[in-house]
C-alpha cells in the first residue's frame, strides 16, 4: 500500500460520523470481526472480553467531536425572513439588539470575574495570616522546646488540601470538561470544533467553583484562563435568551439561535474574559483575533473591542470601589503593577535580552514536554476518576512540602519595614527582620510576581531565587494536567519572572560596579521570555504584557526581542502548550496552513465517498431510515436520479441532520401542506437549538403512510462545491476560511462525487 | 482726554507701587523669620537623625516654623508674592520638603494618646533591667523585654503599622540590641519532628498512590495483553468506526435478556451486511447498483 493510500483510507474511516458517506468504506474487516466477537460475547456475562477492548481504548473513552455549522443555511425560509425584515420600518433592529448583547457580555463577564476574584482574595489573605500566626507560635526556642514547626506545616497541608479536593471532586465527577485552563477548549470551539458541554451554566458553575478552591488551596496555577472560559460561557448563554439547563426560555434573541451567531458572540466573550483578567482590553480583543482570525470582519473586531472596554471599565468600578479607592485606579485582576521609575534600557542590553529569550524557548520547551510527559503518563496510568482527585490533594501537599522546607532551611532573613511584605514571618531570623523566603511563599502566586517584579534589590538572596525557581519551573508542570480548573499563565510569568530577575542578581554580584541592572526590568523581560517559550502566543500576549505592566513605549521593543526571541527557539523544538493540549486530546482542529502531505493531492484523494444522498423530493420513510442509520451530519440534496441511484445524483443543495429531524418530528410533508406552510418560518428550525433532538425522539413512521418530504423549501440551496480534481491546498483554504462543515466534491456534469468535511483534513 | 486717562492710570500705578512697597518690606521680615526657623528646624533634624529622635525633641521648632508659615501665607499680599511666584517656588516647596519629612515620620502619632509615654516607660524599665543584670540580661530581662515587645505590637496593630517613627526606630535598636549584640533571641532550628512528619504525610502516600498505579495498569495490561497485542491500532490517534461503535455498545447499560436478544439481532444484522459487502468492495468496484445505500439495501 502505498503513503497515498494509506492516508486515503484513514481519512475515510475517521471522516464518517461527521460527513455522509456509507458506513462499510470505513470499517476495516478485522475490527468488524472484534466487534462481531464483543456482540456475541454480550451474550453471556458482559465482563472480561469487553473490558479488554475498552481498557486500551483511549480512542473509545474520548469525545466524539462533532463540527459547528457556521455556515448560515440560506434556504427558502430564510429568505422569507429577511425580506419580512426588510419590509419592517425598523430593520436595523437585530443590529441595536447584537450592541446590546455585547455590552452585556462585557458587564456580566466582568462581574462574575470579581466575584471569584474577591473570594479567592479574601479566603486567600485568612489562610495565610492563620498560617503566617501558626508559624509564629510554633517556633521552637531554647527556653520553650515543645513548640515544632511541624504544627503549622499540618496546618498548612490541611488549608491546601481541603479546597483542593473539594475542587478536584467537583471537576472529576461534576464536569470534567472544566479541568484545565479552557483556553485550548475555547480556541478549538472558535476554530469550528464542537466541545461537549463547553458552553453550559453548569460548566461555568464548576469551573468558578474550581478556580476558586484550587486557587486557595495553593496550587500552582493561576485564574487566567478559567477567566476565559467563564467569559465563553456567559457569551454563548446570554446571547441565546434561554437557558436548556433550566427549562426557561426568555423569548428574547431568537434571531440568533446559530452556531455562526454565537461563535461571534463567543468570540466577544473570550476577549471580555482576557479582559477582564488581565485588565487589558486591547489584548484581549487581540487575543480573540489571534486565536480565531479567519472568521473576521470590521464589524466583529469593533463589538468585540466594545465588550472589551465595558468589560474592563465594569471591573474596574467594582474592584475599585471594594478595595476603597478613589477613581478607577485599580485595572484587571492581575496586575503587575505599575513601574515607579520609567524603564529604560542601554543598547549593548538588548544581546542580554536576546540571551533571555533564547533562555526562556529553551525552558519553554523543556517545559512543555516534560508536561506532556507527565500527562501522557498520567492518562495511561491513572485513569480512576478517585486517583485523579488523589493525584491533585498529593500534587498539593507536595508543594506544601517543598515550599515549607525550603522556607525551614534556608535562613534569608531581611530587615522589616523596607520593603512591602503583605504576612513578614519571623522564622529563625532575628527580631526586627523577616525570612524572605516565607515571603515568597505565603501570598497567592499572583502577588508573588508583583513582588518579584517591584521588590527593590537586594530583597532576596541568590539561592532563595535559585531555589525557588526550581522549584515552582517543577511544580507548575506537574500541576497543569490535573483534574482541576487552573490556568498556566501566572505560573509560567512568575517562573519568567524568578529567573529573569536571578539572571540580574547574578550579574550584579559578578558586576557590581554595573548600573543598569535592575532586577524589576529583568524579572519582566524574563516574565515574556517565559510566557513566550511556553505559550508561544504573539500579538496578544506582547499586548497583554504591555497593558499589564503599563511600561513606556520605548520598552516595547526590548519586550518584543525576548518574546520573539523566545518564540522561535521553542517554535524549533515544539508547538504552544495550548496546542499541544489540543494535539494530545485529538480535537479535530484545523492549523493554519494545510499539512505538508497534502501538498498536490487532489479533491478526489481525500473526498469521502460513497455519499448517502437524499432526493429533491424523498419519501420520509427513507428519511428515517438514513437518519437512523448512520450519524452523519449533512446530507447532499440530489435531483435527476436514475435508477433509484442517489448517489449519482446532481447537486441542488445540502440539508443538515438537524432539519430532517425538525421536519420528521413535525410531519412538514408534501401530504399535509396545507397545515404546517402557513406557520412555519426559520424560527421553527431555530427553537430546537442547540441541543437538537435525536432521532430516538421522532416515533416510528407509520408504514402504510407513505409520505413524501419535499427539501426545496428547507435545504441550503448554495452549499460550496468544489471539482474532484481542485487542489487540496486550495480547498483547505476556502474550507478554513469560510468555516465549512461540508463540502461536496462533485463531477463535471455537477453529479455528486464525494464529500469532504473537517476529519478529511486532519489525519493522515 | 487720552492724556488725562495715561495720567490717571500712571498714578493709579504709582500707588499700587506704593502699597506693595510698603508690604513688602513685612513680608520679606516675615519670610526672614520662615527661613530661620526652618533652619532650626533642619539642625535639629538632622543631629538626631542617628538614633532617630526627631519628633520628641524637634517638636516645638517644628511647631515655630508652621506658624511661621501660616503667618507669612495669612497676609493676602506675602502670599501672592511668595506662593506661585515663579518655576521653583521656594517657598512652599522648602516648607513641603520639611513638612513630608514630618508626616513620613508619623510624627503627629507621637503627640496622640499617651502611647509614647507608656512606652517610654517600658524602655525604661527594660534598660535598667539591663543595667542591673549586666551577665544575665537574656533570663532576667527577658519579661520586660518580651512586655515592651508586646505593647510595640499592640500598638502597631492598633495604629496600622503607622507608628510614630521615634518608637519605631527605638523599638528596632532595642530588638538588634536583644538578638544581635546579646544574643537573647534564641531561636532553636529543630527539624527532626518536621522530617518525620513530612516522610509519613507525604512521602509514603505519593509512593504508595503512584506504585499502585503503576502495578495496578501493568497487571491490568498484562491480563489483556493477548488482545491489545492483536489490536495495536486502538493506540491510534483516529478513532476508528468500530471502536466508536463498539464503545457504544458497551456503554449502554444492562438490559433484560429479551431486550438483548433483540439488540444483538440488530447488530449482527448492520454487522454482517456491511462485512460482507466490504468484502465485496475491495474485490470489485462500484458496478454494481446496490453497494449505494448500504445499510438501507439490506
Amino acid at each position: 500500500m502505498t503513503d497515498r493510500e494509506s492516508l486515503l483510507n484513514i481519512s475515510k474511516e475517521a471522516s464518517e460520523d461527521d460527513g455522509a458517506i456509507g458506513v462499510i468504506s470505513g470499517m476495516p474487516t478485522d475490527e468488524t470481526g472484534l466487534l462481531t466477537n464483543n456482540t456475541n460475547s454480550n451474550d453471556n456475562n458482559q465482563t472480561e472480553p469487553i473490558f479488554y477492548v475498552r481498557s486500551r481504548t483511549t480512542a473509545v473513552s474520548r469525545p466524539n467531536y462533532e463540527s459547528l455549522d457556521y455556515e448560515v443555511c440560506e434556504n427558502a425560509l430564510f429568505h422569507d425572513e429577511e425580506r419580512k425584515r426588510l419590509q419592517e420600518r425598523f430593520s436595523i433592529r437585530k443590529d441595536v439588539i447584537r450592541w446590546i448583547i455585547f455590552i452585556q457580555i462585557g458587564i456580566i463577564t466582568a462581574l462574575i470575574a470579581c466575584t471569584i476574584d474577591i473570594i479567592i482574595e479574601e479566603l486567600s489573605e485568612f489562610k495565610y495570616k492563620f498560617l503566617k500566626n501558626a508559624v509564629d507560635n510554633n517556633v521552637p526556642m531554647t527556653d520553650d522546646s515543645d513548640r515544632d514547626l511541624a504544627i503549622p506545616f499540618l496546618y498548612w497541608i490541611l488549608l491546601s488540601i481541603v479546597p483542593v479536593s473539594v475542587g478536584a471532586a467537583l471537576v472529576t465527577y461534576i464536569e470534567p470538561i472544566t479541568a484545565g485552563s479552557g483556553i485550548p477548549q475555547v480556541k478549538s470551539y472558535l476554530n469550528g470544533v464542537q466541545i461537549p458541554r463547553i458552553v453550559r451554566i453548569k460548566t461555568l458553575a464548576v469551573k468558578a467553583a474550581g478556580v476558586i478552591t484550587s486557587v486557595v488551596g495553593g496550587l500552582a496555577g493561576g485564574k487566567e484562563g478559567p477567566m476565559i472560559h467563564a467569559g465563553a460561557v456567559v457569551a454563548a448563554g446570554i446571547s441565546q435568551g434561554k437557558s436548556t439547563t433550566f427549562v426557561k426560555d426568555f423569548r428574547i434573541f431568537k434571531a440568533f439561535r446559530d452556531d455562526h451567531e454565537k461563535r461571534d458572540f463567543v468570540l466577544g466573550g473570550g476577549a471580555a474574559g482576557v479582559t477582564a483578567a488581565f485588565g487589558a482590553p486591547i489584548g484581549g480583543m487581540l487575543f480573540s483575533l489571534e486565536e480565531a482570525a479567519s472568521f473576521w470582519n470590521q464589524n466583529l473586531i469593533w463589538r468585540t473591542l466594545v465588550a472589551s472596554i465595558i468589560s474592563s471599565f465594569t471591573l474596574n468600578i467594582v474592584l475599585s470601589t471594594y478595595h476603597g479607592l478613589d477613581g478607577f485606579t485599580f485595572t484587571g485582576l492581575f496586575n503587575l503593577g505599575k513601574f515607579d521609575q520609567p524603564l529604560t534600557f542601554e543598547y549593548f542590553e538588548l544581546p542580554i535580552f536576546m540571551l533571555l529569550g533564547i533562555a526562556g524557548g529553551l525552558l519553554g520547551a523543556t517545559w512543555n514536554f516534560m508536561n506532556t510527559r507527565i500527562n501522557k503518563f498520567r492518562k495511561r496510568y491513572i485513569p480512576w476518576k478517585i486517583g485523579k482527585v488523589l493525584e491533585a490533594v498529593l500534587i498539593a501537599m507536595v508543594g506544601v512540602t517543598l515550599a515549607s522546607a525550603m522556607m525551614f532551611f534556608i535562613s534569608d532573613c531581611r530587615p522589616l519595614g523596607n520593603d512591602p511584605t503583605i504576612h513578614p514571618v519571623q522564622l529563625f531570623c532575628k527580631d526586627n527582620e523577616y525570612n524572605a523566603v516565607a515571603a515568597l511563599w505565603f501570598q497567592t502566586p499572583e502577588a508573588t510576581v508583583r513582588s518579584l517584579f517591584h521588590d527593590p534589590p537586594g530583597s532576596h538572596q541568590i539561592l532563595t531565587l535559585a531555589m525557588f525557581t526550581l522549584i515552582y519551573y517543577v511544580l507548575s508542570c506537574a500541576t497543569f494536567g490535573l483534574n482541576v480548573s487552573l490556568g498556566v499563565f501566572i505560573p509560567t510569568a512568575l517562573v519568567g519572572a524568578a529567573w529573569g530577575r536571578l539572571v540580574a542578581m547574578l550579574l550584579f554580584y559578578l558586576f557590581p560596579e554595573t548600573n543598569f541592572l535592575h532586577p524589576g526590568k529583568y524579572a519582566l523581560i524574563g516574565a515574556a521570555a517565559n510566557l513566550g517559550g511556553v505559550l508561544r502566543m504573539t500579538i496578544s500576549l506582547s499586548v497583554i504584557l504591555m497593558e499589564t505592566t503599563g511600561v513606556e513605549t520605548s520598552f516595547f521593543f526590548p519586550l518584543i526581542i525576548a518574546l520573539i526571541t523566545a518564540k522561535w527557539v521553542g517554535d524549533s523544538f515544539n508547538e504552544g502548550i495550548y496546542d499541544t493540549q489540543i494535539e494530545v486530546n485529538h480535537v479535530p482542529i484545523l492549523p493554519w496552513e494545510p499539512i505538508p502531505q497534502f501538498k498536490g493531492l487532489k479533491a478526489r484523494d481525500i473526498m469521502s465517498k460513497p455519499v448517502i444522498c437524499i432526493k429533491l423530493q424523498d419519501k420520509a420513510h427513507y428519511i428515517y431510515k438514513v437518519l437512523n442509520g448512520c450519524n452523519h451530519n449533512g446530507f447532499p440534496v440530489v435531483d435527476n436520479v436514475q435508477n433509484n441511484l442517489r448517489s449519482k445524483g446532481r447537486v441542488c443543495g445540502i440539508i443538515l441532520r438537524s432539519q430532517l429531524i425538525v421536519i420528521l418530528l413535525k410531519s412538514l410533508y408534501v401530504e399535509n401542506k396545507r397545515f404546517w406552510v402557513p406557520e412555519t418560518s426559520i424560527q421553527t428550525f431555530r427553537d430546537v437549538y442547540p441541543r437538537y433532538p435525536s432521532i430516538e425522539s421522532v416515533r416510528q413512521l407509520d408504514n402504510k403512510e407513505n409520505y413524501t418530504v419535499d427539501l426545496s423549501m428547507f435545504m441550503n440551496p448554495s452549499p460550496i462545491r468544489v471539482n474532484t480534481h481542485d487542489s487540496v491546498p486550495k480547498i483547505f483554504q476556502t474550507f478554513r476560511a469560510l468555516g465549512l462543515r461540508h463540502m461536496l466534491a462533485i463531477t463535471n456534469e455537477n453529479r455528486i462525487a464525494g464529500i469532504i468535511t473537517r476529519r478529511d483534513f486532519i489525519y493522515k | 482726554m487720552l492724556k488725562k486717562i495715561l495720567s490717571f492710570l500712571i498714578l493709579v500705578g504709582c500707588c499700587h507701587n506704593a502699597i506693595s512697597l510698603e508690604t513688602k518690606k513685612t513680608c520679606k521680615h516675615l519670610v526672614g523669620e520662615l527661613g530661620d526657623s526652618q533652619s532650626k528646624f533642619v539642625y535639629c533634624v538632622t543631629d538626631h537623625s542617628v538614633p532617630v529622635a526627631l519628633c520628641v525633641d524637634c517638636e516645638p521648632l517644628y511647631a515655630n516654623m508652621k506658624n511661621a508659615y501660616q503667618t507669612l501665607m495669612s497676609i493676602e499680599n506675602c502670599s501672592k508674592i511668595y506662593s506661585n511666584a515663579d518655576r521653583i517656588n521656594i517657598v512652599s516647596t522648602t516648607q513641603e520638603v520639611l513638612t513630608y519629612m514630618w508626616n513620613k515620620a508619623n510624627c503627629d502619632d507621637c503627640f496622640r494618646g499617651n502611647h509614647s509615654e507608656l512606652y517610654e516607660e517600658l524602655w525604661n524599665s527594660f534598660n535598667s533591667c539591663l543595667t542591673i543584670h549586666p551577665k544575665s540580661e537574656c533570663t532576667d530581662c527577658k519579661i520586660e523585654y518580651l512586655t515592651l515587645n508586646n505593647f510595640y505590637l499592640e500598638m502597631d496593630k492598633a495604629n496600622k503599622g503607622r507608628v510614630c517613627f521615634d518608637l519605631q526606630d527605638s523599638m528596632n535598636r532595642t530588638r538588634l540590641k536583644w538578638s544581635d549584640e546579646l544574643k537573647c533571641c534564641q531561636r532553636e532550628v529543630k527539624m527532626t519532628i518536621f522530617i518525620i512528619t513530612v516522610c509519613l504525610v507525604v512521602i509514603l502516600p505519593l509512593c504508595i498512590f503512584y506504585s499502585t498505579a503503576v502495578v495496578l495498569t501493568k497487571r491490568r495490561e498484562a491480563e489483556h495483553g493477548v488482545i491489545n497485542h492483536l489490536t495495536p491500532e486502538l493506540e491510534d490517534p483516529a478513532p476508528s468506526t468500530s471502536a466508536l461503535i463498539t464503545a457504544a455498545i458497551l456503554s449502554t447499560p444492562q438490559e433484560t435478556m429479551s431486550e438483548v436478544q433483540a439488540q444483538i439481532e440488530k447488530i449482527s444484522d448492520v454487522v454482517e451486511a456491511p462485512r460482507t459487502k466490504a468484502l465485496f468492495n475491495l474485490s470489485d468496484s462500484d458496478d454494481l447498483s446496490t453497494d449505494d445505500e448500504p445499510i438501507l439495501g439490506s
